[in-house]
């Protein structure tokens, strides 16, 4: 009995108790988080950053970096927005959207397999020209809005708890898609395979090229529906993503780590990792805190994932070496 | 012993490419606007690469050490603001910056230890603390704009005195560029970084202090990020929170069009950078476009540059000449 | 020879300026574990690089079970029925041995997302262990397992496949404790009564003869030996003298007349876990030899005495100085230098040149202040270095990566002998240096003992026992023999290394 209740304070679930009691210290605190409105907003931004991140997750667990997805569902919310302003129907516009996005995502793939770019460079600079495009279609920085909302866009932007849910349903749903592509089939094994030992993988014949291109492609797509979402929520495109969404995506990324699979980047984790942070984000105003301490929380999270991680890694290789004695 | 290797090496190849390019694109934007060749206009470009030109140099260091550094455009957010904040309490410049700098130095020695003596993931516990630094960034003003005292303190000066009629920031380039590369390149401290880089287990068991020189690299590219971003605050007047986030894409640009040119991040591989995105940059600006054309331009020379530097010319070379070999009836011996 | 399972025929393979394989001949009879020697270069690996498919032949022909076969790529070698398992093989830690049997041939299905039915894995994997009877489980992650567990499970993955008939084992003890390389030969001999064909690469001349039926020297790309390991007059010295291509004379320079002064002396060192108190005194004139196997402290000795890992207890004297070794800075400052085992990952900066790595530890020889570096001194001192060792580079300036095994070595003692220190320890002074090479290291340290207290450390007895003026021996962790070498023979010696008993 003792062993199951120790078990429970293992480091990996220190952060299901610390955002349970941050629930709990906010509903207490502040009774406008627990308001409907508050409630709503953390839904919505919780899955669009779900979605936005949701290819990021791979591409971390494999190995790699991509620091192109806020400039990429920017361009996407910007298309999207353009779109429907000049009258495309608003069942096409998205496939439009997320079509330019994906584009990056190829380029950011060919040029890591092909190219042998490192990843951080290649996505920074593949960043840029997202973001660039982004505004020379928007004609500026600022946000394009919608002058008018209709149909689904107005369910959505301004719809009750009732439609929030339902939307957090279909996420849901699409998240469990991936998590089974995550961890049954080949192409998931071979990414996790890559992540954690490349020579092999190759050696075992994984074609890599084919899975950095697939995965920095299946990112940015993901992205550009992030960017969509945003749109269908917000109202309007913005070309430049604020600094806040590069640090909350990877958050909710390397915290779903942490969580779910002990260290391994996984679609779930993620998606907790994003209903972790918009709590966060929205629990804070209410109980009288700045913005900017939510940064610093992150941070701070970020840093203590990965002190974990090496703590356990450090004591399987402990482990490991004293049982060969 | 034998005599040195004859040919062409690769890196003059590409040191070719690059000085082609970079003549190139000037002679375009001379043609656009014939004045780009003049003086003032050749100054002003200085001027404008001085600051990525510092903040780059600051990263080389870092990225000769084999390490990434997601933090330094956070933190040069809280240095700048640091120093805002100090102006605007009435200390002189001065002290101003050593403050907003020590700051940034402070946050790079936590890096340091982070990356270096505890062995943590760089790209993720660099963000973590980024993350950490422009929360507190926040905490001087609450985001809000700092002009306090600029005008009379004499801060904007850091921007606009002249010495000898050169921008004092070109002149700090100069220096900072000098010591950088008489460090790196022909200092003994210089080939342990470049070992560390190399082989850092190796370079331990050759007497090299690994984590002091890997706390050293970090709080080199977090000062000389702050230093840029006091610049770049000096020169707008006012302390402005978000003015740091831009300096990740020309930093790494920067650093990374040298490393297409000589295989390994150097100083002045870094130098040559921020010229090439400084030159675009001034043109752009000259022909009236607006910022964001040149981030994008940015980014699509940054990409030019590495696939270039991995198309192997002399291999190409070979290979033609094998083949015309065998075509004229040589055949392979 | 009837039965035979291969038959490769006049074998010829052409690099730029070299002919690695000149006709050379080999066959391996069904169910019998063939052992392959040669020194580097002598063209066995590229032998088995062709029979595996990663390079291919010029000329000449290979016959797999009677048929003639092509192989142009791994995958034709593995379709043939060709397995290899290759020096301390790669794996995924965290996924389990099933999965890593199957990694890249989880599912026939094609198309883009096939799926994995994890329990089918298992019970094919367990259908495996039939075949081959291996002690293993297959569900623990192979992070946990230890190095013959894994390389079991290397054997495994490479004979997942339907129909191998050949098994190619390259060095696989190279990282086995004895007990595990025991374990190990159970399992080759379970193999060959399944009927798979093993050929075994390796250098350790004892494994040979206890594991192999029959064995072939390759030398200069040819086959210039086949013969049973019973056969008559077939000893070490004979395979070696086959493995040189002459004569085998004393490679060993003679030993020292009498011990010197001391110049380190180490009482009572320990690393809790690892070694147990250890103190020995280090001569001019006089080579203290350390032998050791794998597991025995001798490698954590070496670290620790250099500062790599951090004692537990003991202190350290140099010239009657006590000296503070908490890190390889310290060590070099106090006048210890270690050349250490590893070459790759631990000696040499593989990218940066000769001068590069040769003024690396004591740089403020070419540098006022320890500053800025003169180069035209740096190159002074570099050549003068490279003379002295006789190190055959084009130039200093020329990257380390392009040098042979040999040299490479060279490179690194220079390194050491640029730190003008007092006291030199060599851990597998010839670790992967052919022949030729070794004699020239072997005079060079003898000559160093001269003027500098040397200690060589090793798992290589015949080497260290060659080399030394006194002999010490661990068996894991502890010192179990402390003579003058005058007073031991080499067989006590390895006897000593091998159970801990025989050292008094």
């Amino acid at each position: 009995m003792k062993r199951m209740v120790g078990s429970l304070f293992r480091p990996q679930y220190v952060l299901v108790w610390v955002f349970l009691a941050m629930v709990v210290l906010f509903c207490v605190e502040a009774p406008s988080f627990r308001s409907a409105s508050n409630l709503i907003r953390a839904v919505k931004s919780s899955s669009v950053i779900a979605v936005m991140v949701l290819g990021l997750t791979w591409i971390v667990a494999s190995g790699e970096i991509d620091v192109s997805f806020p400039s990429v569902a920017g361009l996407a919310s910007v298309v999207m927005a353009l779109a429907i302003e000049n009258g495309v129907p608003w069942a096409l516009a998205p496939f439009i959207a997320i079509a330019a996005g994906s584009v990056f995502g190829l380029l950011n793939g060919f040029l890591i397999a092909t190219f042998r770019c490192p990843s951080l460079i290649a996505t920074i600079a593949i960043g840029s020209i997202a973001m660039g495009a982004a505004c020379i279609i928007a004609g500026g920085y600022a946000p394009v809005r919608l002058t008018s909302t209709v149909g689904v866009i107005k369910t959505l932007g301004s719809g009750g708890m009732g439609v929030q849910l339902a939307w957090i349903a279909i996420v849901l749903g699409v998240y469990l898609a991936f998590k089974y592509i995550q961890d049954h089939t080949t192409t998931g094994q071979h990414l996790y395979a890559l992540g954690e030992n490349r020579q092999a993988s190759l050696e075992a014949g994984i074609r890599e090229k084919k899975i950095i291109i697939s995965f920095f492609s299946l990112s940015a797509m993901l992205a550009s529906c992030g960017g969509v979402v945003w749109v269908l929520f917000y109202a309007q495109g913005v070309p430049r993503m604020k600094g806040t969404v590069f640090i909350d995506g990877m958050t909710a990324v390397f915290l779903g780590a942490l969580v779910v699979k002990a260290g391994k980047p996984n679609v779930i984790g993620t998606f907790i990792g994003a209903i972790f942070l918009a709590v966060l984000t929205n629990g804070l105003t209410p109980i009288g805190l700045e913005d900017y301490i939510g940064s610093i929380i992150k941070g701070a999270l970020m840093i203590f994932g990965v002190v974990v991680i090496a703590i356990s890694r450090y004591r399987v290789a402990k482990k490991a070496s004293t049982a060969a004695r | 012993m034998g005599r040195r290797r004859k040919g062409i090496s690769s890196e003059s190849i590409t040191l070719a490419v690059f000085c082609s390019l970079q003549i190139g694109i000037m002679g375009v934007f001379t043609v656009l606007r014939p004045s780009f060749l003049s003086g003032d206009n050749l100054l002003g470009l200085l001027n404008l690469m001085a600051q990525m030109a510092l903040v780059g140099l600051g990263l080389t260091f870092v990225a000769v050490t084999g390490y990434a550094d997601m933090s330094f455009h956070f933190v040069s957010c809280l240095g700048g603001m640091t120093m805002s904040y100090m102006i605007a309490r009435g200390m002189a410049p001065p002290g101003a910056i050593l403050i907003g700098c020590a700051a940034g130095g402070f946050f790079g020695a936590v890096n340091g230890f982070m990356v270096g003596k505890f062995r943590l993931p760089d790209m993720v516990a660099t963000l973590g603390l980024g993350a950490i630094a422009f929360g507190m960034a926040y905490l001087y003003s609450g985001g809000t704009q700092i002009y306090d005292n600029f005008a009379d303190s004499g801060i904007k000066l850091l921007y606009k005195a002249r010495i000898a009629g050169v921008p004092l920031p070109v002149v700090l380039m100069v220096i900072a560029y000098a010591i950088g590369f008489t460090v790196l390149d022909r200092s003994a401290l210089g080939r342990r970084f470049y070992a560390i880089g190399s082989n850092a287990t190796a370079a331990r068991f050759s007497g090299v202090r690994v984590e002091r020189y890997i706390v050293a690299a970090f709080v080199i590219c977090a000062v000389m990020a702050c230093l840029t971003n006091i610049i770049r605050m000096s020169s707008l007047a006012k302390g402005e929170i978000e003015a740091g986030l831009d300096w990740l894409m020309p930093a790494y640009s920067a650093v990374f069009v040298g490393v297409s040119v000589f295989k390994k991040p150097t100083v002045v591989g870094t130098f040559l950078g921020a010229l090439l995105i400084g030159t675009v940059q001034k043109g752009f600006m000259a022909l009236g476009k607006p910022t964001y054309v040149m981030e994008l331009v940015m980014g699509v020379l940054l990409i030019v540059s590495i696939v270039v530097s991995r198309i192997d010319f002399k291999e190409i070379v070979r290979r033609r000449r094998l083949r015309a070999k065998i075509a004229s009836g040589g055949g392979a011996s | 020879m009837e039965d035979l399972s291969l038959e490769m025929t006049g074998i010829v393979k052409e690099f730029p300026g070299v002919r690695a394989l000149d006709g050379a001949e080999f066959n391996l009879a069904r169910g019998e574990v063939h052992a392959l020697l040669g020194i580097n270069g002598a063209g066995k690996s590229t032998l088995i690089k062709v029979l595996s498919g990663v390079h291919q032949a010029d000329a000449g022909q290979i016959e797999l079970n009677g048929r003639r076969i092509e192989i142009n790529s791994p995958q034709d070698a593995i379709d043939s029925g060709i397995a290899t398992v290759y020096q301390d093989p790669q794996m995924i830690p965290s996924f389990t041995g099933y999965e890593n049997i199957f990694l890249g041939a989880e599912s026939d299905s094609a198309g883009l997302f096939p799926r994995i039915r994890r329990k089918k894995l298992l019970a094919r994997a367990r259908a495996l262990l039939e075949r081959f009877p291996v002690d293993i489980d297959l569900t623990r992650p192979v992070g946990e397992l230890q190095a013959v567990e894994k390389e079991s499970i290397a054997i495994l993955r490479a004979l997942s496949r339907e129909n191998m008939s050949v098994l190619v084992l390259d060095e696989p003890t190279s990282i086995l404790t004895r007990k595990e390389i025991e374990i190990l030969f159970e399992q080759i001999r379970m193999l060959k009564e399944s009927g798979i064909s093993i050929i075994y690469i390796t250098h350790r001349l004892d494994e040979v003869f206890r594991i192999a039926d029959r064995l072939t020297v390759f030398r200069d790309g040819r086959n210039v030996a086949t013969c049973l390991t019973s056969d008559k007059g077939v000893d070490h010295a004979r395979i070696a003298e086959l493995m040189l291509g002459r004569e085998l004379t004393n490679v060993y320079p003679p030993r020292g007349r009498s011990p010197g002064d001391a110049v380190l002396s180490v009482r009572g060192l320990a690393l809790a876990g690892k070694f147990a108190e250890t103190s020995f005194t280090a001569r001019r004139g006089w080579i203290l030899g350390v032998f050791g196997l794998v597991g025995s402290g001798i490698d954590e000795l070496c670290k620790t005495l250099f500062g790599v890992l951090r004692r537990t207890a003991g202190t350290t004297e140099i010239n009657g100085r006590k000296v503070a070794l908490g890190s390889p800075s310290d060590a070099i400052a106090g006048g210890l230098f270690l050349v250490p085992g590893d070459r790759r990952t631990e000696g040499q900066i593989s990218d940066e040149s000769v001068s590069f790595n040769v003024i690396l530890s004591n740089m403020a020889r070419v540098s006022g202040m320890g500053f800025l570096i003169d180069r035209r001194a740096e190159r002074t001192d570099a050549v003068s270095i490279v003379e002295e060792l006789d190190i055959k580079t084009p130039d200093v300036s020329e990257p380390v990566s392009l040098l042979s095994g040999g040299n490479q070595q060279k490179v690194v003692i220079g390194k050491g002998l640029y730190t003008d220190g007092e006291v030199y320890i060599f851990q597998e002074p010839t670790v992967g240096v052919d022949v030729g090479a070794k004699t020239g290291i072997y005079e060079m340290i003898r000559g160093l003992s001269a003027e500098k207290a040397v200690i060589v450390v090793g798992s290589d007895c015949e080497e260290i026992y060659g080399l030394c003026d006194h002999a010490m021996v661990m068996y894991q962790g502890k010192v179990v023999m402390d003579k003058p070498a005058s007073e031991v023979r080499l067989d006590q010696m390895l006897l000593c290394g091998l159970t801990g008993k025989g050292g008094q």
